[in-house]
């Protein structure tokens, strides 16, 4: 397959990974039916909280999403208001599931409608590492909105490797 | 290898791939030694990288930790501070932590005694806690067991079993998909059970704490001791 270089660029920014924690087994559990009505139910909220930043919904990976930001204070602006909406949907209406976020920042290269290179690796390898309820983020998003105003509160969790970096990438996790 | 002796809230960062990391606090002990060279990398105190080779590091009782390795096991004993501890397949054991943050892929997870909080995330491999405070601990396939809760619960399972004995009159919220849930009070305890948070809203005055408590195809079992 061929790709028209000229929609190939490299841009920087922050790109979030989400995954709903025990879809499989929801699934398996309750069904076809009651799985698509919780990723529709996903799919708006995540609409809303994307609706006051710089940033774009890139795809859907299963029950995951995938996001763009030019910036990583929108990214984690976003992500914790999708949290926050999540957490108050289980305690008051049981949506039945939990969402764990990986974000991370750097080059990318964008490749039609989607993003590919290392940083979307390393993002979503963060994402892989989170519980539920939870954000993590590297540093190089902590240190991308140190300064900020907004910046929330991380607190650390550690290192991870991953191939092809050499170094570890020290990981933090949004404070409750 | 001497190393400064951390400052106050300096935390001690420790990193492997395969090898394993081994830490001990001992009583008396004013510095940091580690059998490798700490890396230079801007930092006080500097990081400590073991790569493929086992590490040692020998600490001050009460020093933060942030430790990770990929493949290689983590164990820390004697009385630390707040310890973050990653791996990808290792297992982590961690005997006497101020409070505690660990995760791991699919190695088991071993929390001995934690004053404060204690926070577990295991992909696969199970989860066990001694005496803690509040605990926060999720594992997708391993069981979890929480010996002595002392603080607030908030389990989480997609196919494992979840066992909590509580030491007082604490909240637990409880959730596996497909797996069976014990809670085990103290018998003067008067609780609320309940499947949904929201469900807690009506009743919860006249009890001591509230146990949220659902699975999706297992059983629930809520009992005094």
């Amino acid at each position: 397959m061929t790709v028209d270089p000229t929609l190939s660029a490299i841009r920087t920014g922050a790109i979030l990974f989400t995954d709903l924690v025990g879809f499989t087994e929801f699934t398996d559990a309750r069904g076809d039916t009651a799985a698509v009505e919780v990723l529709d139910a996903q799919s708006t909220i995540a609409a809303a909280a994307l609706a006051d930043v710089d940033g774009q919904l890139v795809k859907e990976l299963g029950d995951g999403l995938m996001f763009w930001f030019d910036h990583a204070a929108h990214g984690l602006q976003t992500a914790a208001c999708i949290l926050e909406t999540i957490e108050v949907a289980r305690a008051e209406h049981g949506f039945p599931l939990s969402l764990r976020m990986g974000m991370h920042c750097g080059d990318v290269v964008k490749r039609g409608a989607d993003f590919v290179g290392q940083t979307v690796n390393i993002a979503s390898r963060i994402a892989d590492l989170a519980g539920p309820g939870e954000l993590l983020v590297s540093e190089q998003v902590v240190s991308a909105v140190d300064g900020d105003s907004s910046a929330a509160a991380f607190r650390p969790v550690g290192p991870t490797r991953v191939r092809g970096v050499a170094s570890p990438i020290w990981l933090y996790r949004l404070a409750n | 290898m001497g190393l400064p002796a951390p400052a106050e809230a300096a935390v001690v960062r420790i990193t492997t791939t395969s090898g394993a990391i081994h830490v001990v606090a001992e009583p008396g002990r004013t510095d940091v030694w580690s059998s490798t060279d700490p890396l230079d990398d801007g930092r006080l105190p500097p990081t400590i990288d073991g790569g493929s080779s086992r590490v040692r590091v020998l600490v001050p009782e009460g020093t933060d930790l942030v430790v990770g390795a990929t493949s290689g096991r983590v164990t820390i004993e004697g009385r630390v501070g707040a310890v973050s501890a990653m791996t990808t397949s290792g297992k982590v054991s961690i005997a006497d932590a101020e409070s505690v943050d660990v995760r791991s892929r699919s190695g088991r997870i071993e929390v001995k005694r934690t004053a404060g909080t204690c926070r577990a995330i295991a992909t696969s491999g199970r989860v066990e806690v001694g005496r803690c405070g509040d605990a926060d601990v999720t594992s997708g396939s391993g069981r979890i067991s929480l010996e002595d809760v002392n603080g607030r619960v908030r389990a989480h399972c997609s196919s494992g079993r979840i066992e909590i004995s509580m030491g007082g009159a604490h909240d637990v919220d409880a959730e596996t998909v497909s797996g069976r849930i014990t809670v085990s009070l103290p018998a003067a305890v008067r609780a609320l059970v309940v499947p949904l948070p929201g469900d807690a809203a009506v009743g919860a005055d006249d009890c001591d704490c509230v146990v949220v408590a659902r699975s999706g195809s297992g059983r629930v079992d809520v009992s005094h001791r």
